[in-house]
């Protein structure tokens, strides 16, 4: 394999936690950000889940069972029936268990700010997160240069509607959850496509302070950059990648 | 006056003509609306549903007032106002501010968490492949056989596959709810893809019944106008002149945002 089979680090702790059968199995590969998506969810809500990692190039017959797309995240309930889409899992999540803490406010109109920064999060920066990825800086400059501005002009519209430390302020919602993956990705951009924390007034400390909730620092690997040298080589077989590069918003 | 876009029909026609009139009270909530727009008719459909008091307030979006583009900054329709003016966008989470707001008025989302996961699944695939391919059919041009001959076919596999989820006569049996609601201005319109580009509900096992079902349901019929009114305002797409942002998106194979 040409990259780490497993977790590492403190997330490793956790899936060795949660290796146990139970009535909630999350299906996930380890890396992927939209699969850290629920597993924050699950973590946040502290409900036993068995979490199980799989390959999903390797599109193995009893994964596409769960999810028939063959994309993860999927977890599956009590009767082995499915619920596909990161954030449509991490709602399933929030309906099953009501009970502090909640994902979501309480006021009707609060919730709808929530879906509404969660769908831009989704249809914006995502998107423009992975095309950076992809740009070579060396091979095609004006791509890149164009991908980090898209970068920061996404992540600064997301960011002034920031009140900190997390999206809402006190209170921990989808949004810090939609976002929360990239916040301990982003030093991929940092490190080999020039994005600078600093460049978006709000990410550096709304980024700590996702890096640093528990529910997020107990799932974040150590070997993200090992994955994603395939984005990085913009050589990457994956459906999100393909996505991207296309212009089409991830589905 | 001066328009910019496709021309149109200003106003509601047929049986939603009443629907707006009785409608243009002040009250709490304010749908900014057009009376063509099949993503405006969800929202529109959701507050009849659950008998919510509301003003409507028609729009025409291509004016880019910018009095509309400060409570709508993408200039789409429709928007949902509150009293002091805070803003609700998109057509979906409108319907689910709407649910959230009023959660005992005819609730449009199942109670148990496993079926409103489904609810939520089936709604993102009619909006992500249902509809662009709807656009996309609209906008092929007759002259473009095999761009019409596979938006056909796309538009049929991605409706084969909802209406096979369909318990009847609504999407989850009995209970009219989100999904339905969905999908509804789609059921209205798609004469017009049967006249003009080959579309055959007969095609696709399971519509013909769901599409009727979704018409003759009350909310649907008030809040729709007359046929020709929509071939009228169709024109832009049929010709692909596309001006709106939808057809946009959908030419260039983008999902609609």
């Amino acid at each position: 394999m040409w990259f780490h089979p497993v977790a590492t680090g403190e997330a490793a702790v956790t899936v060795e936690a949660h290796n146990k059968p139970q009535d909630l199995t999350l299906w996930s590969t380890w890396f992927d950000p939209f699969s850290h998506r629920p597993w924050i969810a699950l973590e946040e809500k502290q409900v036993p889940y068995q979490f199980r990692n799989t390959n999903p190039f390797l599109q193995e017959p009893s994964f596409l069972g769960v999810s028939p797309r063959g994309l993860v995240p999927a977890l599956t309930v009590a009767d082995g029936r499915p619920v596909n889409d990161s954030i449509i899992i991490c709602e399933y999540i929030e309906d099953a268990f009501p009970s502090a803490p909640s994902l979501f406010p309480q006021d009707p109109y609060e919730r709808s700010v929530v879906r509404t920064w969660v769908d831009r999060v989704n249809k914006g920066f995502v998107p423009c997160f992975f095309r950076l990825m992809q740009a070579q800086p060396t091979t095609e400059p004006e791509a890149h240069e164009k991908a980090l501005q898209e970068l920061y002009d996404e992540l600064s519209a997301v960011c002034a509607n920031w009140k900190g430390p997390f999206f809402l302020g006190e209170k921990f919602s989808l949004v810090d959850i939609a976002i929360g993956p990239w916040a301990v990705r982003d030093f991929i951009v940092e490190r080999y496509r020039g994005f600078e924390r600093q460049k978006v007034k709000g990410w550096t400390e709304w980024a700590e302070a996702l890096a640093s909730r528990p529910s997020i620092a107990k799932t974040t690997s150590e070997k993200y950059v090992e994955f994603n040298q395939t984005f990085l080589r913009n050589e990457s077989h994956s459906r999100v990648a393909i996505a991207a590069r296309s212009g089409r918003s991830i589905l | 006056m001066a328009t910019t876009g496709p021309k149109y029909h200003p106003v509601a026609t047929g049986a939603a003509t009443e629907t707006v009139q009785q409608h243009q009270e002040p009250e709490d909530l304010t749908l900014w609306a057009g009376w063509f727009c099949p993503f405006t008719q969800r929202a529109w459909i959701a507050l009849e549903e659950k008998s919510i008091p509301y003003k409507y307030i028609e729009v025409n979006p291509y004016l880019k007032d910018p009095g509309f583009l400060a409570i709508s900054p993408k200039g789409l329709v429709p928007t949902l106002t509150l009293p002091d003016g805070r803003p609700v966008n998109d057509s979906l989470i409108i319907c689910e501010y709407l649910e959230d707001a009023h959660p005992s008025s005819s609730p449009l989302l199942p109670k148990d968490p496993y079926e409103r996961a489904q609810a939520r699944t089936w709604i993102k695939h009619i909006n992500e492949a249902v509809v662009p391919a709807f656009f996309r059919l609209l906008q092929a041009q007759p002259s473009e056989q095999d761009k019409q001959a596979k938006a056909l076919a796309e538009l049929n596999e991605a409706l084969r596959t909802v209406c096979q989820k369909v318990k009847g006569p609504y999407f989850f049996g009995e209970e009219f709810g989100l999904v339905d609601v969905a999908i509804a201005p789609w059921a209205v319109r798609d004469f017009i893809v049967q006249e003009y580009r080959g579309f055959r509900r007969d095609d696709v096992p399971g519509w013909g019944s769901w599409a009727e079902a979704l018409e003759s349901r009350g909310s649907v019929a008030r809040t729709t106008s007359e046929k020709e009114r929509y071939v009228e305002f169709n024109q832009t797409f049929l010709k692909n002149e596309g001006h709106s942002m939808v057809g946009k998106a959908a030419r260039s194979g983008r999902a609609i945002e």
